[in-house]
């Protein structure tokens, strides 16, 4: 029973799959449903304006959530965001920070050190090109963690969340080393 | 069943090289075989050159003769791609000094008609998603699709049981289909999914 819907839950154990896969390929009914069942849920997982999202929070599971997540939104550039992975095993909301407010921008964020926001943030392509190297640096200009690098419209995982009590910086600088974009947030 | 009639006849249409069957052959199983590994996890690059492959044995086979079992020709063929993808697979494992994402190159960006039939979809999955009933339908596809979630962690959120899961599904394929026919019938001739 439902075994196009087992097969595209990769639900079917190997032999059943097999031979579902033999029987679609005379059957044009199933065949027809694997197609629109395919294209349904790939769809699906390009949608990136779900959000909020329901998000049960086991550590390192939810690269994938903001890999769909941050690919977002983006006005007159490059936008990405940050998220830091959820720590507690409840499901929760995930609070989004949109920084394409100009007047936000101009602003220093506080998070709470559990907070977990979703931030979202415009680069100016115009200043340097990508791909992007993104830093986190603390009062003290050290580089808290590894840099990352964005090719593109790429998500990105900041653990914003266990970071000490202090101030910090985003820095986000292009393919010459030209910094396009500073953002200071504090953690408290 | 709808199941197609393949038969002695169009095997020998095949052999013969009919114009017009081959034509069927390969639009038929090309987006069947593109299907069944995309669905495997195989990159666009890995699965165009199984089909070519694939395709290009059968023909071969046809023409000297060898289906014994015209009316099972579907599964034969695609007997023959597990064939092909297991001799791929093992040539992939001998390139062990390449990292194996040398091998999946990113397919071009998409045309502006692509883009145009992907948004539409893409309009219809978000308003097959508002129409579910109960709604906690959608928040389950949402979490197994995008949230990408454990299966068995969010059936066990939802109180629900993998069967249930597949319920779940079939009700959103069996709306995104109505709705999708409906909106294709008002696209002009040529655009589709």
């Amino acid at each position: 029973m439902n075994a196009v819907e087992g097969y595209l839950l990769h639900d079917l154990t190997d032999h059943e799959r097999t031979a579902f896969e033999e029987h679609y390929a005379d059957c044009e009914a199933c065949f027809e449903d694997v197609q629109a069942g395919t294209t349904f849920t790939t769809t699906m997982r390009g949608l990136t304006d779900l959000v909020p999202v329901r998000v049960s929070a086991t550590p390192y599971k939810r690269v994938a959530y903001a890999a769909a997540a941050s690919l977002a939104l983006s006005i007159g550039g490059l936008a990405y965001q940050y998220v830091q992975l959820a720590q507690d095993s409840q499901p929760r909301i995930m609070p989004l920070v949109d920084l394409r407010d100009t007047r936000a921008e101009e602003e220093s964020l506080t998070f709470e050190r559990n907070a977990r926001p979703v931030v979202v943030l415009t680069i100016n392509a115009g200043i340097d090109s990508p791909p992007y190297s993104c830093k986190i640096v603390d009062a003290q200009g050290k580089v808290q963690g590894k840099p990352v690098t964005i090719p593109g419209e790429v998500a990105v995982n900041f653990d914003v969340g266990r970071r000490a009590p202090g101030n910090y910086t985003l820095i986000v600088s292009g393919s010459h080393g030209v910094p396009v974009l500073e953002k200071r947030f504090m953690v408290r | 069943m709808n199941r197609y009639p393949f038969d002695a006849d169009y095997l020998r249409r095949l052999r013969e090289g009919d114009p017009e069957t081959e034509n069927h052959f390969d639009k038929y199983f090309r987006p069947r075989l593109a299907f069944k590994w995309l669905n495997r996890g195989y990159s666009r690059s890995a699965v165009e050159d199984i089909i070519q492959e694939t395709l290009k044995r059968v023909l071969i086979n046809v023409r000297a003769g060898k289906i014994k079992s015209p009316e099972s020709f579907g599964a034969y063929v695609f007997g023959i791609s597990e064939n092909v993808a297991s001799e791929n697979g093992r040539i992939v494992k001998n390139l062990d000094q390449l990292d194996l994402s040398c091998l999946d190159i990113v397919s071009t960006e998409p045309d502006g008609e692509q883009k145009f039939l992907r948004a539409e979809r893409c309009e219809l999955v978000r308003r097959t998603l508002k129409q579910m009933k109960p709604p906690r339908d959608a928040q389950i596809l949402i979490a197994i699709f995008i949230e990408e979630r454990d299966k068995d962690e969010v059936c066990a959120e939802f109180r629900i049981t993998r069967a249930n899961l597949r319920l779940v599904l079939c009700r959103a394929l069996k709306r995104f289909k109505i709705l999708y026919n409906n909106e294709k019938g008002k696209l002009p001739p040529g655009c589709g999914m």
